[in-house]
């Protein structure tokens, strides 16, 4: 990319002075929230903690009942002088002792905060087996153990139990339960100390295995943790909803108003246009980066915000420039990804509909810093902008990995070199030049409009998975389920789509005949697949590690043994293996392919497929299998070797089930062959593939069209 | 002297459009042009005039054939020629928000104008397009006449040998239509070659030396008023465009 | 002059070209549907997997001087097993190092008690160090906190045993706790705490758009002066597209807060099997109406707002810089009410917007205070007349309703209808 200074810097001049011309812009879309948005969170956090201040001061009214009432308002009368004792410090538990005739009511009615029932240990015993029974009976025995179990308060005979009833769901009862439980414990801890005392303990009993602390970190290091998880995340937000507002202007405003054109026509080279545009971008992304920390530091300086001790020592002068050298490659990779999206615009609404995405999907590696035990010495530094999240949070707390330090700014860079060349390219591609009037899809409509439009349908089916994927699902037949969501839901969308693109379901579904070999390589290729997906995950689980959680997702199937076998190969393996790939594998890709090139088709497939399953761990293993099955689609050129290769992967997961084999145990071996023998399978498939219609290969021509 | 300062040699463009397949929108046009002549491209919307001057302009790259503006080839030193050519079409718009002045400096000094001179140049561009009394007032406040003529300043800010105007009195009255006629004719006569496209036919018989009758992205006739007159026996170049065409239908 | 048949015929023309509208559609209809539920599961997957993670993580120790008298806890610590006890000699320097770099978590160093605690044979007193800054480390110190203080509480309860203190009187008592909200209470509890922040924003995101697109957005498009050579009057004309912004918030806030109340229970429902509650996300049908009710003056405040300043906008880019402001007018009082257990109370009831966002939360969990939702109504309507009025009086200057008026809403209200400038402003030709 050829780009002479003088000229990049004649345009970035001109572009510049036109950009600080349009004040209402600049301000009311950039400067306005910047400002306002500090002052939003500040006075929404005052009015909270006015609030918490209140409820502090509260007095709870508590009511006892129960047979051992008596002794519990003993307890609590006890308690209340011991507190007044101690004078009236600003937190301290107040609450008065009521009484009512039925307490539980006046609990829900809200005349009470908090009803302690005080039962004899016998009777807290009856019922707790009692409750046990009722829960057992209700739901199958998926009950996690869970940790409270154990900390649970023993149960002695002679002691009474007290039971603090509220209700959850009212903050006041809320507080009140948590208030009293506190109070309760320290009276407790307070009695315990005096009968060991009375009884001739030789020492206090707080000086009996005292545990004291030292930490390491300063405090300005520990302060230092929650703004490094921070500070990336407000920053790209920033960055990303201001700059969007020059780049679209510059680039798909400018094919707009025609002024683009003009510029094409002049002996400026189309490196040089990017170069000066980019470098608008850069300057208003670091102009925001610059406005938000003098506007922290006033905050903090000022005492406006209230911060914990250490904050100040956190951000000291040379660190604060540190942070901020780091920033300048995500200012610079946001400003070129912006810029390329608005490149690839041809009109200001387009360019800001394609921000939407490009917003979400750029948030999320600034949550990386989020991961607990993620260092910036491990594969993260490979990944742009969450490396430098997470080297921010390092360096605010004393970490100063200086190679690793320097490696996350190279490849942050690099990456911003790489989405300028990209949208250097875009001002080559003809089409998105220039605003043409209309989209010549939009009037005809048909085959080519699925490809822009799939992805819209299947997000609105997605969510529809979600609402009923869950409601009445306890209990529900799992043959309900599947009939609902694949046949209804899957088959239904399937027929619809077809059916509004007027597509020939042929064409669509790819319902062709293979070539024999084929079979062969499908039904070595799913077990091979599925083998060796376990394996590449466990290989992977050495370098990045990997939740056990996931391993064991592998081959897991969550269903339950109360129905006959042959019924659950019917639901769980054959209906989706038809269902699933009409609608993935038929549909999806058959859009997909008109849009994007066969591995990215197959990537795209895969991920979709996999988010339909929404538990993140089961997310990887589903998506693998998505874009193996794509893959064996589009080069079959048919849909059915993918059917039977999907009902062979579930038939696998559900038998490993059924026998409790674990694929994540067995010998390395096991997947080494694997591997071989899916790319063996792969190689009978490439060699006897089939075209599959209307790919997209590299220079726009397409194959199937020379056999018409 | 019998160098052309445009030469276009079978230039073909073929676009590839999702719905209606393969389009060729330029399918072998050829043509030259010499200096201090108005060469003009006529034909009806979709002819491909427009498709073949931005291929020209190296906004477009041609998927066949070569063209040449100044002996530099359009693929091979697109810079080179873009630098001797002043573009002008009803769409490539002005800056709103910079003045007049500062919008024929901007192209001046992009267009690689030297900068010591460029403060006369831009003096004397205003005085001869008369833009003196708003020279200081932002494009979006112009009126269109006045608008036209900062546009028509800014495509010869940097004194380009070759001029292209595409459909350039689209959209204006009358009186603007006459004064940019009137402007381009002034090109001429500075020895300037102009390539001019149109789909209105008295624009064509006024001011054109040769004409070019395009259709469906070829050229069918080429000559001058008077030797296409006696070639298809009409008079009025409607009549000479419609026999054309005609006859490219009918083939 | 409204005369009602022109009104819905425009109206209806409106929505026609709205449903056709892209970007309109994905605003209005597909993103208060799958993006707030979309958001939703990605926070609890991402909370969840964050949480695991750190759950996931062995502390990596070394511990030091453990007297022989409690090797019990040596031993518990040992079985824990997400506790790693690394059995290497190494100093304090070392130790410090190797926290610091994050290759250890936590050192526990065992000492002799101090000077009043010899008093009881086989005391000891344990220092553990650790690096706060670190999550691994943090959560180790934290761990072993608990270990040792359950040692504690259990030799502790032995030696009053010894004493001859009764094991009742050691206890005193249980505590036990019991929630008593029915899963449809904590479910609406949870619902109220979310909702009606996205509800807001999704009818000013419904209307931002279409707002925006029907005034400047026609002028962009040169439609507006074939709309304004119409038959219809002037008054028809602004009312339908005031109908027709103020009917895609509705709607854009509607589906929002049903797709949310759908799609809480199969997001959430992965974090509730580990406690086993079941809870129940169902709205009551006089919640719906209220919400309906909510819906319907939110939208007509914040369409009449967007309205007034956009129509001073000739492009659509400008149209949006100009409504920014607005909008974040709207959203502030959310932010004042948007804390845990804010009722409707009788001064919430006076703020905009923010009453109005109480009052959907008050009906989601059962409670209609109804004298303050009449408050409510009451002010939320006094807004939406007095944008109408001054809507209608800006329109009375013709300039801005064609379109050529130059200047900004502040301007005009200065100089115009407050009559501080004494000449008529300039207008454009």
């Amino acid at each position: 990319m050829n780009a002479r200074w003088p000229v990049v810097r004649t345009l970035f001049t001109y572009e510049l002075r036109q950009t600080l011309r349009d004040r209402r812009t600049l301000f009311m879309s950039i400067v306005l929230p910047l400002l306002v948005m500090p002052i939003m969170l500040f006075g929404s956090r005052k009015v909270e903690q006015v609030r918490e201040r209140k409820l502090e001061e509260t007095t709870f009214s508590v009511a006892v009942t129960g047979s051992q009432a008596g002794p519990a308002r003993a307890v609590l009368e006890g308690m209340r002088a011991r507190l007044a004792r101690q004078g009236s410090k600003p937190d301290h538990l107040r609450f008065e002792l009521v009484t009512k005739d039925d307490p539980l009511k006046a609990l829900n009615a809200g005349e009470v905060n908090l009803v302690i029932e005080a039962v004899s240990a016998a009777e807290a015993r009856q019922r707790a087996e009692r409750e046990e029974r009722e829960a057992r009976s209700k739901r199958s025995d998926r009950r996690e153990e869970g940790a409270d179990r154990a900390e649970a308060d023993p149960v002695e005979d002679g002691a009474p139990v007290l039971v603090l009833v509220s209700r959850e769901d009212q903050v006041r009862s809320q507080r009140a339960a948590g208030r009293m439980i506190e109070a309760l414990r320290e009276t407790r801890r307070l009695s315990r100390g005096d009968l060991l005392a009375g009884h001739g303990f030789p020492v206090a009993m707080d000086k009996v295995a005292v545990i004291s602390e030292t930490s390491l970190a300063s405090a300005g290091q520990v302060a230092g943790l929650t703004l490094g998880r921070l500070l990336t995340l407000l920053l790209l937000l920033f960055i990303l909803s201001g700059g969007s507002v020059v780049a679209t202007d510059t680039l798909a405003g400018e094919k707009e108003r025609g002024t683009l054109e003009t510029l094409l026509t002049t002996a400026v080279a189309r490196g040089e246009i990017v170069a000066a545009k980019f470098l608008l971008i850069l300057s208003v992304a670091i102009a925001i980066t610059v406005i938000q920390a003098v506007n922290l530091l006033l905050y903090v300086g000022f005492k406006i915000i209230p911060t914990s001790e250490g904050f100040s020592a956190a951000v000291t002068p040379p660190i604060a420039a540190l942070v901020l050298l780091l920033f300048l490659p995500v200012a610079a990779l946001c400003s070129g990804v912006l810029l390329l999206v608005s490149g690839r615009a041809k009109t200001y609404k387009e360019a800001q509909m394609l921000f939407f995405p490009v917003f979400l999907l750029g948030m999320v590696p600034a949550v990386a810093p989020f991961l607990p035990g993620l260092r910036l010495r491990s594969a993260i530094v490979a990944v742009p902008v969450a490396n430098i999240a997470v080297a921010v949070k390092e360096v605010l707390t004393g970490i100063f990995d200086w190679p690793m330090l320097a490696v996350a700014f190279l490849v942050t860079a690099g990456a911003a070199a790489w989405a300028l060349l990209l949208a250097a390219r875009t001002l080559s591609t003809e089409r998105l030049i220039t605003a043409s009037d209309a989209d010549a899809t939009q009037h005809f409509g048909g085959p080519t409009l699925l490809g822009r439009q799939v992805l819209t349908w299947f997000a609105v089916i997605w969510a529809l998975v979600l609402v009923t994927s869950t409601h009445g699902a306890e209990g529900a037949d799992i043959r309900l389920q599947v009939l609902l969501n694949l046949v209804l839901i899957f088959g239904g969308a399937t027929a619809l789509i077809i059916r509004h693109y007027r597509l020939d379901p042929r064409e669509a579904l790819a319902l062709r005949a293979p070539h024999p070999a084929a079979w062969v390589a499908t039904v070595l290729g799913a077990p091979a697949a599925l083998l060796s997906g376990v394996g590449l995950f466990l290989a992977a689980n050495h370098v990045v590690p990997v939740p056990t959680k996931l391993l064991e997702s592998f081959g897991e199937s969550l269903m339950p043994d109360t129905i006959p076998f042959w019924q659950m190969v019917i639901f769980l393996c054959v209906m989706p293996g038809v269902f699933e790939e009409m609608t993935f594998r038929g549909v999806l890709l058959h859009g997909l392919s008109r849009r994007f090139r066969p591995v990215a088709a197959a990537l795209a497939v895969g991920a979709v497929f996999g988010l339909f399953h929404f538990s993140l761990f089961r997310l990887v293993p589903t998506g693998y299998l998505g874009v193996v099955l794509a893959a064996v689609t589009m080069l079959t050129g048919s849909i059915f070797p993918a059917m039977l290769w999907h009902a062979i992967n579930n038939l696998l997961g559900l038998g490993a089930a059924k026998l409790n084999v674990s694929l994540a145990d067995l010998p390395w071996t096991y997947y080494a062959t694997s591997a071989l023998v899916l790319a063996l399978c792969f190689y009978i498939l490439w060699r006897t593939r089939r075209p599959y219609p209307g790919l997209r290969t590299g220079t726009g021509r397409r194959p199937g069209q020379e056999g018409r | 002297m019998s160098q052309s300062t445009v030469a276009v040699s079978e230039l073909v463009k073929v676009f590839y459009d999702e719905a209606r397949g393969e389009v060729r929108a330029v399918d072998g046009i050829s043509f030259e042009c010499q200096p201090g002549e108005i060469f003009g491209l006529l034909g009806a919307n979709g002819a491909g005039k427009t498709t073949t001057l931005r291929m020209l302009a190296t906004i477009l790259q041609p998927t066949a054939g070569t063209a040449s503006i100044m002996g530099h080839e359009v693929c091979a030193e697109p810079e080179e020629v873009r630098r001797s050519l002043g573009f002008y079409s009803a769409s490539t718009a002005l800056y709103p928000r910079l003045s007049a002045r500062e919008t024929l400096e901007f192209f001046a000094r992009i267009n690689g104008y030297p900068e010591n001179r460029l403060a006369a140049r831009v003096a004397s561009v205003i005085e001869r397009f008369g833009i003196g009394e708003y020279v200081q007032a932002r494009v979006e406040k112009l009126s269109q006449g006045m608008k036209q003529k900062v546009s028509i300043a800014r495509t010869v800010m940097h004194d380009p040998p070759v001029l292209i105007f595409d459909e350039p009195t689209v959209g204006l009255d009358v009186l603007n239509a006459i004064d940019m006629q009137k402007v381009i004719g002034e090109f001429r006569e500075e020895g300037k070659t102009i390539v001019f496209s149109t789909h209105i036919m008295s624009e064509a018989e006024k001011l054109c030396d040769r004409i070019a009758i395009v259709h469906r992205g070829r050229i069918h006739a080429t000559g001058t008023l008077a030797s296409l007159r006696e070639a298809t026996g009409c008079h009025y170049l409607e009549d000479i465009f419609v026999h054309y065409v005609r006859q490219a239908e009918a083939a | 002059m409204v005369r009602w048949r022109e009104v819905r015929i425009l109206y209806l023309r409106e929505l026609r070209a709205a449903l056709r509208e892209k970007m309109i559609v994905t605003n209005s209809i597909i993103l208060p549907i799958v993006l707030y539920p979309f958001i939703l599961w990605a926070m609890f997957t991402g909370i969840m997997f964050v949480q695991g993670q750190t759950e996931g993580f062995v502390s990596r120790i070394v511990i030091q001087g453990l007297p022989p008298a409690h090797a019990m806890l040596g031993r518990q610590i040992g079985r824990d097993d997400r506790i790693e006890v690394r059995k290497t000699a190494l100093t304090q320097a070392e130790a410090e190092r190797q926290i610091r770099d994050g290759d250890l978590d936590a050192l526990v160093v065992f000492t002799a008690a101090p000077d009043q605690g010899q008093a009881l044979p086989d005391n000891f007193a344990v220092t553990i160090t650790s690096d706060a800054a670190k999550e691994r480390s943090a959560g180790a110190r934290d761990r072993l906190k608990g270990v040792i203080a359950r040692h504690r509480e259990a030799w502790l309860k032995r030696e009053s045993g010894r004493l001859g203190v009764a094991p009742a009187a050691w206890q005193g008592f249980t505590i036990q706790e019991r929630n008593i909200a029915s899963s449809q209470q904590m479910g609406s509890f949870l619902m109220s705490l979310m909702l009606p922040l996205f509800f807001v924003i999704m009818v000013a995101m419904g209307c931002f758009y279409p707002a925006v697109d029907s005034t400047a957005g026609e002028r962009e498009r040169n439609t507006w002066e074939t709309l304004m050579s119409l038959a219809a009057s002037r008054g028809s004309i602004v009312t339908a597209k005031y109908l027709y912004v103020a009917t895609m918030g509705c709607v854009a806030g509607l589906l929002n807060m049903a797709a949310m109340a759908l799609s809480m229970k199969p997001i959430l429902s992965p974090i509730l099997a580990k406690t086993g509650e079941t809870l129940d996300f169902s709205i009551s049908p006089w919640a719906m109406l209220v919400g309906v009710l909510g819906a319907v003056l939110l939208a007509g405040f914040v369409a009449a707002g967007m309205m007034i300043f956009a129509s001073f906008a000739r492009t659509f880019k400008d149209g949006q810089s100009m409504i920014t402001p607005f909008y974040m007018i709207v959203l502030m009082p959310i932010l004042l009410v948007n804390g845990q257990g804010v009722k409707l109370s009788w001064a919430m009831a006076f703020i905009p917007v923010g009453n109005i966002a109480l009052m959907v939360r008050e009906a989601l969990t059962g409670s209609f205070p109804w004298p303050q939702m009449a408050v409510t109504v009451v002010i939320s309507l006094v807004l939406i007349l007095a944008s109408l009025r001054l809507a209608t009086a800006i329109l009375r200057f013709e300039d801005v309703v064609v379109g050529s008026y130059g200047g900004s809403l502040q301007r005009l209200v200065r100089d115009r209808l407050l009559g501080r400038s004494p000449k008529s402003t300039e207008v454009r030709t």
